[in-house]
């Protein structure tokens, strides 16, 4: 795996990470404020929660969620289930880990080609968040982006002498 | 070609996948396209080229849910405490109670475990964290290899029952329970565990002394300091799952606060010069990213295959002939069970739930009368929100346990690997007697009910 | 059967939707067409895909027809929610129904990509809360209350009170737990969540007036609609004409009967709004319908024309 794509692929999930620490103190500063909202009804007053706090979740979630993919591939995360392709010989597991390398390799890219195109009907629809009203379609951009990663990743892997 | 047999071919297709060793997400995805393609050619009303429109939006829209956002929420939780190292404070401080007794620090393992498994949704991270805090102790206490390795494995399943567990989310989120009423549902099951856990220790060490060492006593100042350590864990993972047992939040503000908590802490515990580096923060992170991509890249998979499935009309089949039938409900329930845990020794918990509980879950609601029959009327004496949170509970405890039996045990390769001299099969036979009593626990909510069905019922009035 | 269509919706097929509406169309359409057309129903999202996901269905064609709800892809059906907001819909689905079908060439643009069978509604939010009896507005403020929709989420914010949104299943147990006070549902979900037993009161107008109204969408297939010959299209058209509309006008407002029912029996109340009170109400509503107007304009809808028509339409079909 070249140096700078490794790079990449690390500083995308941390990205992702550090959106996710961001969803930890939006959850944080909502459920205090729910809290606050408990306490302030004994005195007859009240605390609103953060409108829309379920809606951001979500959308951030759903950036987050695929930006952990490439990564994951890097690791080869993806679990599987070893229950006798370990007796087989060197050269039929070597052969086999490139077909399972190159169907990732299709499935992201068939992947990220559809969402590519719901990404655009989402925008042309004008879909949006309820309570909000955000789009969503900008939200399809850092998963379709993971998409590519992710196919990149398993492509470098294929490439890689055994 | 009827749908119903192009439906069950691809679940052997899937099943051969697997057996390649092809990853779990990918064999999905790929069954779930392919026998679309071939429904399509039997049934020329299920259009092939239309149904790949579907994967314009069903990628984002099985990611952009806010009840799964607490599945990587629970991972880095678990993953937060590990390197804050507050699993070593939480075993340590057990340790400092009950490891006077012989077997104790085989029971401490036992009770960080179950105390772990408050702050983490996984059995595979329970057991790999408490196995490297614990294993260590546990050799240098002289233990025998195989009688340690076998209690963290089998502690290690504590992870999913104590809520919060991913496993159980997802469970809820398949069948439409409430998230929250399925955590509740496992606490009494879980406390059971631990308990009987504890129990086979107690017996195990008194017939077979030589398995675990005479007791050495924890000297005073080492005492001291690990039930003061203990104390803060003890606050903020007893304040999770309190918080989720008493339905005072709900699982993702839950997940949030844990984080938030265990992330505040951790920094604290830098001026001690421990805790939550940079580095460490990073790994955190790194390895929640894994963990919880192979997670959804499944769940991802899983949305493609049910469309498959569906469209075969495979579980409407099964549950129409279920209705039709007259099974006795509990033997029904059994050979479901016993069939789980076949399926246990060669799938991954989390395909198991995904792909065998949807064709489970119909057949069930059938036998028990259908969505909307009452409790007094029911066949299992049960309503369908009832029903759905017995046969979770069930249905988890028995997909866990294969996580320990043989060929493929997760719980044990794990465990088996970070302890590098001992042999898997040791470690095997180490884990059986938890496994038998395992089974005596099953058959307890099996014929009551009501240990799983008490708490969510006395909390929702 | 010569063709064979495929009907995708979200719900249970214990639902009344199903049972009541499309169970009953589909052996219709059979029989008007001796058994050429077949309906094949997939309840419960079977075919594959999340709720919001069904239009985009039927759109490319995925499935043939689906039964959904336009507010789950808000924006999308910019002028149909017209409909949905407070004081253009009062209380009865039938008068609602026909309404929409008086102006829907006003809404025609939302469905331009669709076959629309049929535009309809249900008989409205009530506003059902756990313990606090609700008599006027400066009873509901600062409570929190589940929003059934975007426009709902308005409503709720204009009463001074705290829209929260969330899936339908956990409303049972966030109401028994304090997470929301209350809820704007209508009576039709009481059986399956147990509403009857966690609410005391049950709010709506002095003459049963609600408070706003969801939409629902039943759609084909345009590519599969003028793929059929003549004589099937016609026995498509014969079928989804005013009788169709006005006959699920009455469905819907038969299906709250039980959940009123089960409130009265188990010792809850249905409070009636006063003149007074009531007023107060749609000063509130009023707002929502003025910032909506205000919304859409940004995408060069004439909000206010839509408004006067369907409130005209309602209000000629309620007698
Ligand atoms: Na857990
Ligand atoms: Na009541």
């Amino acid at each position: 795996m070249p140096r700078k794509l490794d790079w990449i692929v690390s500083g995308w999930a941390l990205l992702a990470g550090i959106l996710t620490f961001l969803i930890v103190l939006v959850t944080t500063i909502n459920t205090a404020a729910f809290g606050a909202d408990k306490i302030a009804r004994l005195f007859g007053e009240n605390v609103a929660g953060l409108a829309g706090y379920e809606d951001f979740v979500r959308l951030a979630i759903s950036a987050v969620a695929l930006m952990f993919f490439p990564y994951c591939q890097r690791q080869k995360g993806h679990v599987a289930v070893d229950l006798f392709a370990e007796r087989f010989s060197l050269r039929t597991q070597i052969f086999l880990e490139r077909i399972i390398l190159l169907l990732t390799v299709c499935v992201a890219l068939f992947l990220a080609y559809w969402m590519t195109l719901g990404m655009i009907s989402a925008y042309e629809d004008f879909a949006s968040s309820p309570i909000l009203g955000w789009p969503n379609w900008p939200f399809y951009v850092p998963g379709i982006l993971s998409l590519f990663l992710w196919a990149v990743v398993a492509l470098m892997q294929l490439r890689r002498k055994p | 070609m009827s749908g119903e047999i192009i439906g069950i071919l691809g679940l052997v297709v899937l099943f051969a996948l697997l057996a390649f060793r092809i990853p779990v997400g990918l064999a999905m995805v790929l069954v779930g396209i392919g026998g679309n393609f071939a429904l399509s050619l039997a049934l020329p009303y299920l259009r092939f080229e239309p149904y790949l429109h579907q994967f314009k939006s069903l990628l984002w829209n099985s990611v952009a849910n806010y009840d799964l956002s607490v599945v990587p929420l629970f991972i880095l939780m678990g993953y937060l405490a590990s390197n804050a190292n507050l699993s070593r404070d939480l075993f340590q401080g057990v340790n400092a109670f009950v490891g006077k007794y012989r077997g104790g620090v085989a029971m401490s393992a036992i009770g960080a475990c179950a105390g772990f498994g408050a702050v983490c949704g996984s059995s595979l991270a329970t057991a790999s964290t408490m196995g490297r805090v614990a294993l260590p102790e546990l050799r240098r206490m002289n233990y025998a290899p195989g009688f340690a390795t076998g209690v963290l494995a089998a502690g290690g399943t504590l992870g999913i029952l104590i809520p919060p567990s991913v496993a159980l989310v997802i469970y809820a989120i398949i069948v439409e329970a409430s998230i929250l009423e399925m955590f509740q549902a496992a606490i009494i099951p879980g406390l059971i565990a631990v308990l009987f856990f504890i129990f086979a220790i107690a017996v195990i060490v008194r017939i077979k002394p030589s398995l675990a060492p005479e007791a050495v006593p924890m000297p005073k100042a080492e005492r001291r300091i690990a039930i003061r350590r203990l104390i803060p864990v003890l606050l903020i993972f007893g304040s999770i799952i309190l918080g989720l047992g008493l339905g005072l939040f709900t699982p993702t503000p839950a997940a949030g606060i844990g984080v938030f908590l265990i992330f505040v802490y951790g920094l604290y515990l830098r001026r001690f010069g421990e805790g939550l580096t940079v580095a460490r923060i990073k790994e955190s992170l790194l390895a929640t990213a894994v963990t919880s991509g192979m997670i959804y890249f499944i769940l991802f998979g899983a949305e493609v295959l049910k469309g498959f499935f569906s469209r075969a009309g495979l579980p409407e089949a099964l549950a129409s002939w279920a209705g039709s039938s007259s099974l006795d409900p509990i033997s029904v329930v059994i050979v479901m069970l016993i069939a789980l845990i076949i399926l246990g020794c060669f799938m991954d918990s989390l395909s198991m739930i995904l792909v065998v509980v949807p064709f489970l879950w119909p057949v069930l609601v059938e036998i028990n009368g259908g969505d909307y029959v009452t409790a007094a009327t029911a066949a299992f004496s049960m309503d369908l929100n009832e029903l759905k949170i017995w046969f979770g509970i069930l249905s988890l405890i028995v997909i866990e346990l294969g996580l320990i039996t043989p060929p493929v045990g997760l719980n044990v390769f794990i465990i088996s690997a970070l302890a590098g001299d001992v042999k898997m099969k040791e470690t095997f036979k180490g884990v059986m007697p938890f496994f038998g009593i395992e089974l005596v626990r099953i058959a307890l909510i099996l014929t009551f009910p009501a240990i799983a069905l008490f708490v969510p019922r006395l909390l929702s009035g | 059967a010569e063709v064979t269509l495929t009907l995708h919706h979200f719900l249970s097929p214990k639902a009344p939707a199903h049972t009541k509406m499309l169970e009953p169309w589909a052996q219709r359409i059979a029989e008007a067409s001796n058994g050429r057309i077949e309906v094949k129903i997939f309840p419960s999202m079977a075919l594959g895909g999340k709720p919001p996901e069904l239009y985009q269905q039927v759109r490319d064609g995925v499935v043939d027809i689906v039964w959904t709800v336009p507010g789950y892809t808000p924006g999308v059906f910019p002028r149909t929610e017209v409909f949905e907001l407070p004081t253009v819909h009062q209380g009865d689905a039938k008068a609602t129904n026909a309404a929409i079908r008086e102006v829907f060439p006003m809404l025609a643009e939302d469905f331009t990509d669709v076959k629309p069978l049929l535009v309809h509604v249900h008989a409205g939010n009530a506003l059902h809360t756990a313990s606090k009896k609700v008599t006027s507005l400066d009873d509901v403020k600062g409570m929190k209350i589940r929003t059934p929709s975007r426009s709902g989420g308005w409503m709720i914010e204009e009463w001074g009170a705290d829209p929260v949104g969330m899936p339908l299943p956990d409303l049972s147990q966030s109401l028994s737990k304090g997470v929301v006070e209350g809820g704007l549902v209508p009576f039709e979900i009481f059986p399956p969540f147990k509403l009857a037993e966690l609410t005391k009161y049950s709010l709506v107008g002095g003459g049963n007036e609600r408070f706003g109204t969801a939409t629902f969408l039943f759609a084909m297939n345009k590519d599969t609609y003028n793929n059929l010959p003549d004589d099937l299209k016609k026995v498509i058209d014969d079928n989804i004409g005013p009788a169709f509309s006005e006959e699920m006008g009455v469905v819907w407002n038969e299906v709250e009967k039980p959940g009123e029912g089960m409130q009265e029996k188990s010792g809850g109340e249905i409070v009636h709004l006063d003149a007074t009170a009531k007023a107060n109400f749609d000063a509130a509503g009023e707002k929502v319908v003025a910032r909506w107007i205000k919304e859409v304009s940004d995408r060069g809808i004439d909000g206010q024309k839509l408004v006067d028509a369907a409130r005209k339409a309602v209000a000629d079909n309620s007698k």
